[in-house]
């Protein structure tokens, strides 16, 4: 088969060769190490959120995202409904006892039972006792302020001579005229605290018993078991066994990562260990030896080692989505391991180093151009994609390091070739050229008839939904728990700025003051807003002053009426401010809400709940104009946005990598490097084309796909040119297609929209890139360009 | 008291109470409120229809109107004006008061025994008597003690309160007839 020309005597080692393998072999050691540290106890990222870009050049929204991800990343709330509130409360029982008794049978407990304190409400109102006198509803306000102190002491002598009625939560002279119980009322609706006396929620014509845990974190393991959801499975298939006909409802980030986990889980293997499988069988196929075979998986198994530990290294964790990924390089690093073995065919052992020698030009350039379309990745500012770009190129570097620097040594016996090499490499011959008009214009005919339609009928999508994966199931009952308790949006808030505490406050109240009117003409729901607890010290003075003129007008009236002398209770002095209520109990409800100091100056969120309507987060954003130092924050459209744009941006550098491929090329080939790069080209226009068949909105993920595309159909092109006729080129090409073909293929598999998109264009891609190089491969005598000969 | 009713106090006490549907009556109220030397007296009449609520109507000392159902809490004052009060619909945390109040006003044994602690005492004659501690710590922060006396109807009420108020009540004339409401009480009601 191949032939080389050696220059040098044939059993030599390339100088210094010797020494770079020892070192290679020094840092495989240092990676084993870290690869044994680190199953120990994986770090692995499973959050969504953490592949997307964090708002460049804005620190406020990116820690307000952060802080509103991280405050609920622990909590998991199960609900259960019944009919009867004694079949919830039968269900709270036994669930509870289910979680606490598998706590106490195993070595840890996975949730712990987060229950508000009973005796909060207690705290909170003895907190709040002494600044009654300022804290006023709205409505209070302007009822206070409007209504005839006669009318005011005609409710309040009412309320003394009634029955025993309503609650006063204080003695009466500090609260004469029973405004405290519907403050608490009001702070109660607006956090969801509405909750009855036996802690069960009245909706939807159910009692709901509602149950709160946090994760114990140690405990939590994301190794694609269902620990967590067979936990709560078991308890409510207890709960409902206590009571028939209960609902169950689950929620929390929790939920979602594990049920990431057990995807991704169930994905690397498939993917992982079928494209291993596949690349395994191929090789065995194609050389009939051990040797072979055992190496390219080593260098697979390098490559991937290596990959893990240096993307673990730089950014601190690997996130799923990238193993994922990292499972399809499997089918392009075994390309160079593949190209040894194909070229060793037929070629004694001791002609390998100047085999070696031979192939080192065309397997760097093949490097180079698959590294920088894996780099491409990194340009857009996504932490996902950048792992992913990190963790290929260094997979990719170190599989042909492994290959150069080890092959030689490592593959010393004898290679022969076998029937089904001699084969495949024959089909070669026999494969069709492009060497008449009527060839091309066939061909250009067929592609014209593909392409023009197909794109015609290709539409883009740019929705975040791309990158979730979460089962339909697990999001309905996430959203179910959110109508049912009020909980507010994650992604949608008002970033509220100020240069202190007070000025945050007052922005936040004239927002609060806006709010208000749309929610009362029923437009959005309700929101969540801090200075609904604490009002600015400007709003609690002018309320203080108008308490105490109130309630003096009252007092005076009524000791008219009972010839009493009636005396109105003692008051704190000063406004309560930001640092004691924060460090109280009482702001448990609300302590989230505040950034604190971000910036130059303090920052806190307002957050709004039901967005369920198609305007109303137009109707949201329209609520912050105008206003100072606030910003309504969509991250849902922000992130559409951010796709679109880096769509836009990639598809251009897309075309510049292109032109630079083929000025790198045309430096190497001359006047033959169209026929490297056309194939490649078509291949990509004809892919995007059938995604449009196909119905498949275009997206960023398939931008990238092209990218990668072009960075690896070169390959093909590239080995064809530079062996020439060459069977074994051809062999090593083919086998290395079919194996990149079946990784990227069963990446089509992934139930993750994004990767989904990924692996059908480079099904589509690498298949058409294999099928039309040989098309355009020069002919074996040419020799218009410099090169290397073959037979 | 009979060996058997000794055994169950609480049996006793539901088996001597009438559970009829209607229920009309005059009160006579005192109430000690911190701040004011005297107690606070007022008199008047109430309807208490079992499924629907309980209209609590002041005479004396000036005029006045409360309705309890089960949602809610309303005053109608002297000008005719109608104040809500309480809504437990707004805030179900209201409706285990507003079930009290009810219980409390029929002597149902059954609604108060899963919200307090009973403890029945010996009482003279044919009578009982028992105090009631809430058993909810939601309701403890409300009341601290509920004593109540009776023979076929609950007589006097002693409802002690967590800021230290107290309310005496007093109810005579009850009459179970007529068995239905007229219009007016039916639309108060509603």
């Amino acid at each position: 088969m191949s032939e080389p020309s050696l220059h040098l005597p044939a059993a030599h080692p390339l100088r210094g060769w010797r020494w770079l393998a020892l070192a290679w072999v020094l840092v495989l050691a240092v990676v084993a190490w870290h690869q044994w540290r680190f199953w120990h106890a994986p770090a692995i990222d499973t959050d969504v959120l953490a592949l997307l870009p964090t708002e460049a050049g804005d620190p406020a929204i990116a820690d307000a995202t952060r802080r509103i991800a991280g405050n609920s990343a622990r909590d998991v709330v199960v609900m259960l409904g019944a009919d009867a509130p004694e079949a919830a409360l039968r269900a709270r029982a036994v669930f509870e006892a289910f979680v606490q008794t598998s706590a106490a049978t195993r070595p840890s407990a996975l949730l712990v039972s987060d229950r508000s304190p009973d005796d909060w409400f207690a705290q909170a109102r003895d907190f709040f006792a002494p600044y009654r006198d300022r804290l006023l509803t709205q409505e209070q306000r302007e009822a206070l302020a409007q209504t005839p102190a006669d009318a005011l002491a005609e409710s309040a002598l009412v309320a003394l001579y009634g029955p025993m009625g309503t609650p006063r939560l204080t003695e009466w002279r500090r609260d004469p005229l029973g405004l405290w119980p519907q403050w608490w009322q009001a702070q109660a609706a607006s956090s969801g605290l509405a909750l009855d006396a036996d802690g069960l929620l009245q909706a939807e014509g159910r009692h709901w018993a509602v149950l709160q845990f946090t994760l114990r974190e140690s405990a939590f393991k994301l190794d694609g078991e269902r620990r967590l959801q067979d936990l709560l499975d078991g308890a409510a298939s207890a709960a409902t066994t206590a009571a028939p006909g209960l609902r169950v409802l689950k929620a929390g980030v929790p939920l979602h990562a594990e049920s990431a986990a057990v995807q991704a889980s169930r994905e690397v293997n498939t993917i992982g260990w079928g494209s291993l499988a596949a690349v395994l069988l191929l090789v065995w196929l194609a050389f009939r030896s051990l040797r072979p075979l055992l190496l390219v998986a080593l260098s697979l198994l390098v490559g991937c080692a290596v990959a893990l530990t240096v993307t673990v290294l730089v950014f601190g964790k690997i996130h799923l989505l990238t193993l994922i990924f990292g499972a399809s390089l499997v089918g392009v690093a075994e390309d160079y391991g593949i190209h040894w073995f194909a070229s060793r065919q037929g070629v004694a052992a001791e002609r390998r180093w100047s085999l070696l020698r031979h192939l080192l030009p065309g397997l760097w350039l093949a490097l180079l151009t698959s590294a920088m379309a894996y780099l491409a990745l990194g340009l857009a500012p996504f932490p996902g994609l950048r792992q992913m770009a990190l963790f290929s190129v260094v997979g990719l570097t170190a599989a042909f390091l492994t290959v150069i620097l080890g092959f030689p040594w490592l593959d010393g016996g004898r290679m022969g070739s076998t029937a089904f090499s001699r084969w495949l490499g024959g089909t070669l011959a026999r494969w069709p050229r492009l060497s008449s008009r009527r060839a091309v214009g066939v061909l250009a005919a067929a592609v014209l008839l593909v392409a023009v339609p197909g794109l015609f009928k290709l539409q883009a999508n740019d929705d975040l939904r791309g990158l979730q994966s979460s089962p339909p199931a697990l999001i309905a009952q996430q959203r179910e728990v959110g109508r049912l308790l009020g909980m507010p949006s994650p992604a949608q808030f008002f970033l509220v700025q100020g240069r202190d505490a007070e000025q945050v406050l007052q922005r936040e109240e004239r927002l609060v003051a806006r709010l208000r009117q749309v929610e009362a003409d029923g437009s959005v729901g309700g929101h969540r807003a801090l200075s609904d607890w604490l009002p600015s010290q400007r709003r609690q003075d002018e309320v203080a002053a108008l308490t105490s003129r109130v309630e003096q007008e009252v007092l005076a009236r009524l000791s008219a009426a009972t010839g009493e002398i009636l005396a109105r209770g003692e008051f704190a002095g000063s406004a309560v401010g930001i640092d004691a209520f924060l460090a109280s109990p009482a702001s448990r409800p609300v302590r989230h809400l505040w950034l604190g100091q971000v910036g130059q100056g303090m920052a806190s969120v307002v957050m709004v709940n039901d967005l369920s309507r198609p305007d109303a987060l137009a109707i949201f954003a329209a609520q912050a104009e105008g206003l100072d130092g606030v910003r309504w924050v969509d991250r849902t459209a922000d992130i559409s946005r951010l796709l679109t744009h880096y769509r836009h941006m990639m598809s251009w550098l897309l075309l510049a990598g292109v032109v630079v491929v083929f000025l790198v090329l045309a430096l190497r080939y001359r006047g033959q490097a169209w026929r490297v790069i056309t194939p490649t080209l078509l291949a990509g226009v004809l892919t995007v084309a059938l995604l449009g068949w196909l119905g498949q909105p275009l997206q960023l993920f398939n931008v990238l796909a092209l990218m990668l595309l072009l960075g690896m159909g070169i390959d093909y092109g590239i080995f064809l040119v530079e062996h020439r006729g060459d069977a074994s080129a051809w062999l090593a090409v083919s086998v290395g297609a079919a194996s990149t073909w079946l990784s990227f293929g069963l990446l089509g598999l992934s139930a993750t929209p994004a990767l989904r998109a990924f692996g059908l264009t480079l099904l589509f891609g690498i298949g058409l890139v294999w099928l039309l190089s040989p098309l355009f491969r020069p002919r074996p005598d040419d020799s218009s360009l410099h090169g290397h000969t073959s037979e | 008291m009979l060996p058997a009713a000794a055994a169950d106090p609480l049996a006793q006490v539901q088996g001597q109470v009438a559970q009829v549907p209607l229920l009309r009556g005059e009160f006579a109220q005192e109430k000690q409120v911190a701040g004011f030397r005297n107690p606070l007296r007022s008199s008047g009449r109430f309807l208490l229809a079992r499924d629907k609520g309980v209209v609590w109507t002041t005479t004396a000392p000036f005029p006045s109107e409360t309705v309890i159902t089960r949602d809610r809490i309303l005053s109608r004052q002297r000008d005719g004006s109608r104040r809500v009060e309480v809504d437990a619909r707004q805030q179900p945390g209201l409706r285990s008061v507003n079930a009290m109040m009810f219980a409390l006003m029929s002597g149902d044994m059954k609604a108060l025994t899963s919200t307090f602690e009973v403890k029945a005492e010996p009482a003279a004659g044919k009578g009982w008597r028992m105090t009631l501690v809430p058993r909810s710590r939601q309701l403890a922060q409300a009341f601290t003690s509920v004593r109540l006396s009776g023979d076929r109807y609950v007589r006097e009420v002693e409802l002690r309160e967590a800021n230290g108020d107290v309310t005496h009540l007093r109810f005579s004339a009850m009459s179970e007839t007529p068995a239905t409401l007229s219009r007016d009480e039916a639309t108060r009601l509603e």
